[in-house]
């Protein structure tokens, strides 16, 4: 392909960025040049501005509201689309009529097409049911979409397969769009539309504490306080927010809204996954992994691994020994 | 055991530095990344080092092996020196760098003696 096709390929990616759409991927080269480390480096910053725009939503959900981009195809049995709904078309750019009737590995890269027939094959044998497979997806304009797509046999009277459907879920940031949709389907009054009242008005109603960017930053520095000394015995709640600059409120909130556990049971949680990474990748004493990862006696932590992974520290270094040698 | 080898990489212990070279055309998706620590652990048989990690070969990191080897990725390491060669690999060190923050002193380097010297500190 030609540098000029490359940067053009570059320059419509960034546009999709641009208009929040961030599931796009540019197809590397096999030159390993300047331009595809820089293709590299846009895809990586793809997939980190992604996870962080859904982060931000968790967070904030009363500020940015998550868009779920939907794409289903129907498949029937000879591999082709029956099927497709428009927002499908819309990522793939193009129009329903080009897909209907093509074969499914037809919109797919070179990589996951044997992906695809080696999965197609299972499933129409039987030997498979409902499943989730990651395949990649190439527009029309040439750019990637990964995604994890989740397929579901539907069965006929026979209790044969009678067609497959492929789910996408995919995010985007359109906070106007989202609420335009809803109301639609609220003004609709569509069977379901009883499920989405109770989501919009929450989504009104909801008054969550609001944590800026700069509580977020402070709160990324006691997680990775609590990372790099896991050894240590840590100070009071208290203490440890006068020093970090925030409040003991935003930290405990914080903690349950970043990562969805309280401070005690993520420093917990935090010594119990480097204690099992080192009980089962070295041959470090059980002595010394509870001095390393901050446990009060080896008693104390063999009692708590056992608790949490069904297992004693020896019970499961010695299990994992069997299985690797 | 002077070294090991797996499909990713190569790990030799020289002089109190760990040397890790990954293979060329190199694609680390999470499998990829588990198994390169936890063969790296089995090596070092419980054993603190600096590292020196020649990352020319990898072509790829997704972000699955990204969040895998940011959080263990550093564990019963003192130091690690990338060696970084081309446009690729400059790239994937830059962006282990920016997005990481990792917890042990961790650096880039075009050359492999200025990356010894770098790692010399902590043997």
């Amino acid at each position: 392909m030609s540098k000029e096709k490359r940067l053009k390929k570059i320059a419509e990616a960034l546009a999709e960025m641009a208009a929040g759409r961030f599931y796009y991927h540019i197809e590397k080269s096999s030159k390993k040049d300047n331009i595809d480390a820089l293709i590299s480096g846009i895809n990586m910053m793809a997939e980190e501005i992604s996870e962080a725009l859904l982060h931000e939503g968790y967070v904030n959900s009363n500020e940015t509201i998550k868009h779920i981009v939907l794409m289903n195809f129907e498949i029937d049995l000879n591999g082709k689309v029956k099927a497709i709904n428009q927002q499908a078309c819309d990522i793939l750019s193009y129009t329903c009529e080009e897909i209907v009737g093509k074969s499914f590995d037809c919109f797919l890269n070179e990589k996951s097409v044997p992906k695809w027939k080696r999965h197609w094959n299972k499933l129409k044998d039987k030997k498979m049911k409902d499943t989730s497979l990651d395949l990649t997806f190439r527009t029309k304009h040439g750019l990637l979409v990964p995604s994890a797509c989740y397929i579901n046999r539907l069965g006929g009277k026979a209790g044969g397969m009678e067609s497959l459907i492929v789910t996408v879920v995919k995010h985007s940031k359109k906070q106007v769009e989202l609420e335009e949709y809803l109301m639609e389907k609220e003004k609709n009054g569509r069977e379901n539309s009883k499920r989405e009242k109770p989501i919009l008005s929450s989504m009104v109603n909801k008054q969550k504490v609001i944590l800026t960017s700069s509580d977020i930053a402070k709160i990324r520095q006691v997680r990775n306080y609590f990372i790099e000394n896991l050894e240590r015995d840590f100070p009071p709640i208290e203490k440890l927010a006068r020093e970090f600059g925030t409040n003991t409120f935003k930290i405990k909130y914080g903690f349950k809204e970043l990562y969805g556990v309280s401070v005690f049971h993520f420093i917990r949680n935090e010594r119990l996954r480097k204690a099992k990474m080192l009980v089962e990748g070295s041959n470090i004493t059980f002595k010394r992994i509870t001095q390393l990862c901050g446990f009060k006696s080896v008693p104390s932590f063999s009692t708590t691994f056992k608790n949490e992974f069904g297992y004693t520290p020896k019970q499961l270094r010695r299990k994992f020994t069997l299985e690797n040698s | 055991m002077d070294s090991i080898e797996n499909n990713y990489a190569l790990y030799t212990l020289n002089g109190g530095i760990l040397y890790i070279r990954y293979h060329a055309d190199i694609v680390i998706k999470y499998e990829g990344a588990v198994k390169i620590v936890a063969d790296r652990l089995r090596f070092q048989q419980g054993i603190c080092y600096p590292a020196l990690c020649d990352i020319t070969g990898v072509e790829e990191v997704d972000k699955p092996a990204r969040d895998y080897l940011a959080s263990e990725g550093s564990i019963l390491l003192k130091a690690v020196a990338f060696i970084v060669g081309n446009p690729m690999s400059n790239i994937i060190s830059y962006f282990y760098l920016k997005t990481t923050k990792p917890s042990i002193p961790t650096k880039a380097f075009q050359d492999v003696e200025e990356a010894k010297l770098f790692l010399e500190k902590y043997i």
